[in-house]
């Protein structure tokens, strides 16, 4: 008998084995089922529920997995041999009830118990985010969710630019941008998505091709159109996270009762002279939370809310802002940390200051409330109309 | 040790003036001199800005509307949390405490 034989016979006395049945039911009274089969193996598919973590890394990874030891882990393999061997190294950390799920995936999948074939990740893409999927937080799981995941941007200006290139960059498959307005060689000194070449061009145009030229990989949706209440809905209606760069009080209104309607998180940036205001307003989202409306019930009336254009704006403060909106998508996509759901981060770049602030869900709030949506307004006139 | 004393009647409540800093957001600096931070003895936030209102009445006026009440495009905070859900502008102050303005912004 061949060593690894006579190993085999000691495990299997040691270790527990359950049929692809059992461990189907056992995963339903909460114990985790850990495919161990090496990445190419799992291209054929994975059991439903199962948590794919190789046997490379399986002890220093299993405790972002099951980071209880008392908690029943069942292991599967292809066919129940090496499912036996991970399974020792999992007692001997300390995890007290480890079972080998006898026949492996082979078995689970004859036996006609679910399964899915995973997306994966084409070795371009394995290389381009390979910095991205070491994080743990983030890894292949991460990253696809990531290439799935549709953001529109609300402005193709001083903060669309940086939060588009950036999540770009990252690998967020899908990017809307939503602008009706032409490149003005005055949009230069901030707004980095375009070039003193496409001055003239139609924003959206200029960004895809930023875009396009940084990940050939993205997909680009122009929506060269000014966003009303009538057209609102149909264009949000394909995302998943809506990112408010806009750059006047009614669009940004008109966004915030959208978003509550539709239930998406908007990522709210807005900036002016040295100052910056980053939230995420999410009302619809696993901790509710305030919208737009809760912190700022209406806006101010136009004589004492100057614009960029007559206020000014320090170059790179849409930047920064604009970064920490990205930096909120990529959590939200990813579902990690912690988002700015009832905080309100601002900048003070004169001096250097970030300063966070809490504030509630307003009660009475009549778009986030209770109550039914109260419909689109003409935002023109409710922003005219503020005092 | 209070660095300050004396006391005020606000809503019939005496109030220990503490020394407070308000916090002048970029967009309202030009009401108030150019200045960043605002220092006034204050034990509420009624008081803190109507002390800073007695050399910068501008500021004021963006803050508050004409009978007084917080504009809704402002947003005071005290100790980084929203006054109203505190006591609204009768929020009592503490010595160093410091009272961050924040309106409203559009730019994008």
């Amino acid at each position: 008998m061949k060593a690894k034989d006579r190993r085999l016979q000691v495990l299997r006395a040691q270790i527990p084995e359950v049929t692809p049945e059992e461990a189907r039911a056992l995963q339903a009274d909460s114990a985790v089922l850990l495919d161990v089969r090496e990445r190419d193996e799992t291209l054929q598919g994975v059991a439903e529920g199962a948590v794919v973590l190789g046997r490379d890394f399986l002890e220093l990874n299993i405790e972002d997995v099951a980071p209880d030891p008392e908690r029943c882990v069942l292991v599967m393999c292809g066919s129940g041999v090496r499912s036996l061997f991970a399974a020792e190294g999992l007692r001997q950390m300390g995890y007290r009830d480890v079972r080998s799920v006898a026949g492996g995936f082979n078995r689970w999948k004859d036996q006609g118990l679910p399964f899915h074939i995973p997306k994966v990740l084409s070795a371009d893409s394995r290389a381009r985010y390979a910095r991205q999927i070491l994080l743990p937080e983030v890894g292949e799981r991460g990253q696809q969710k990531l290439a799935d995941a549709r953001v529109l941007l609300i402005g193709a200006g001083g903060l669309g630019a940086p939060a588009g290139l950036y999540l770009t960059a990252a690998g967020v498959g899908t990017i809307g941008v939503l602008d009706h307005d032409l490149v003005d060689r005055s949009n230069l000194q901030r707004q980095i998505i375009h070039t003193d070449a496409r001055v003239g061009q139609p924003k959206v145009e200029s960004a895809r091709e930023a875009l396009v030229a940084l990940n050939p990989s993205v997909r680009v949706q122009t929506h060269p159109v000014r966003l009303s209440r009538e057209n609102v809905e149909d264009v949000f209606s394909g995302y998943d996270v809506i990112v408010d760069g806009s750059d006047n009080f009614p669009t940004r209104y008109l966004v915030n009762d959208a978003c509550v309607h539709l239930g998406l998180p908007n990522v709210h940036g807005s900036i002016l002279r040295f100052d910056g205001q980053v939230s995420t307003f999410w009302p619809a989202g696993p901790d509710g939370g305030p919208c737009y409306r809760c912190l700022f019930p209406s806006p101010p009336p136009p004589e004492l809310a100057p614009s960029c254009n007559e206020a000014g704006v320090l170059g790179v403060l849409p930047g920064i802002v604009g970064l920490l909106q990205a930096t909120e998508v990529l959590k939200l996509i990813l579902g990690i940390g912690h988002t700015l759901v009832g905080r309100l981060l601002c900048f003070d770049a004169l001096n250097m200051h970030f300063r966070e602030f809490n504030f509630d869900k307003d009660s009475t709030c009549a778009y986030c409330g209770s109550g039914p949506f109260p419909g689109y307004v003409d935002y023109g006139k409710f922003c005219d109309a503020s005092a | 040790m209070r660095a300050c004393g004396w006391v005020l009647m606000t809503n019939r409540v005496s109030v220990v003036a503490e020394r407070v800093t308000l916090l002048i957001p970029a967009a309202l600096r030009m009401h108030c001199d150019g200045a960043d931070t605002l220092a006034v003895n204050a034990g509420t936030v009624r008081a803190a800005l109507a002390a800073a209102g007695k050399d910068h009445a501008a500021l004021v006026q963006h803050i508050l509307t004409r009978t007084g009440e917080l504009r809704p495009f402002v947003r005071v905070f005290v100790r980084n949390n929203d006054v109203r859900g505190l006591g609204g502008l009768d929020t009592a102050l503490n010595d160093g405490d410091t009272v961050a303005i924040v309106p409203s912004v559009a730019g994008g």
